[in-house]
């Protein structure tokens, strides 16, 4: 089963993105602490899409969607319409925590968590539109 | 996502209620701001009714710790639920900014 959400690109969706993935996840048997960082991890994505590919546009939209690809492999799938990959989860180079601090920085933590919570990511161009794939195997 | 400012002795307290993400991190950081330009010596940040955290929120503390160490102001947070306690561990800010488990011990842990 697939369950899917399609929200607009403005911040104060997150929270509804939130509910969403931690409801769709009650499905499965996750440990809350898990359920905690997934809502977490996409909260990321969906806010780094948001913010960097869509410039919070209203009339923008992005869709996530959550299934189960194996016995215990999730997957969380993301699908916007910008007309390129703003970035790309799989090839960011993380930065050293101690350096965002020295540096007075307030960005570049988000893909930091997504890059420890997620076992895997891909990001492609499919036709007009862009794919954020994430799969965690669930223990 | 709320915050209230009141002082308490020498203290000057932060507390915040909800969830702190993109769309609310502006909240906390200008509460911030304003208590550092009031040059506070001695800022505790009460985590106790913080329902859920993300990287702009924590962004909040990593942009301004700086500048509390500038300026002697020293930063406190306490009375963090393990899950967003979690989300400063796995980012490995629990060793660079001072977290304690409640307001006695911020109290104790101030110079």
């Amino acid at each position: 089963m697939t369950n899917s959400i399609q929200v607009a690109c403005e911040k104060h969706n997150l929270q509804q993105l939130r509910r969403f993935v931690a409801d769709s996840l009650g499905d499965y048997s996750i440990a809350p602490c898990e359920v905690d960082m997934l809502v977490l991890a996409m909260d990321e994505i969906c806010t780094n899409i948001m913010v960097h590919s869509h410039h919070c546009n209203p009339n923008d939209q992005l869709e996530l969607s959550i299934w189960l690809e194996s016995e215990n492999r999730l997957i969380f799938e993301v699908q916007d319409y910008a007309p390129e990959c703003h970035f790309d989860p799989a090839n960011y180079k993380v930065p050293d925590i101690s350096q965002i601090v020295s540096e007075k920085r307030s960005g570049g933590m988000g893909m930091i968590l997504v890059k420890k919570i997620m076992d895997e990511m891909k990001t492609e161009r499919r036709g007009i539109y862009n794919v954020y794939q994430f799969w965690k195997t669930i223990k | 996502m709320q915050v209230q400012h009141f002082n308490e002795d020498k203290y000057h307290i932060i507390a915040i209620k909800g969830d702190i993400d993109a769309s609310s991190s502006i909240v906390l950081d200008n509460a911030l701001e304003k208590a550092i330009n009031e040059k506070h010596p001695i800022i505790l940040i009460d985590c106790a009714e913080l329902n859920y955290i993300s990287s702009p929120g924590i962004g909040v503390f990593t942009s301004r710790l700086d500048d509390c160490e500038n300026v002697n102001i020293q930063l406190i947070l306490f009375a963090m639920s393990d899950k967003v306690h979690n989300v400063f561990r796995i980012l490995g800010l629990d060793q660079l900014i001072q977290i304690v488990k409640n307001k006695d011990e911020a109290k104790s842990a101030a110079k």
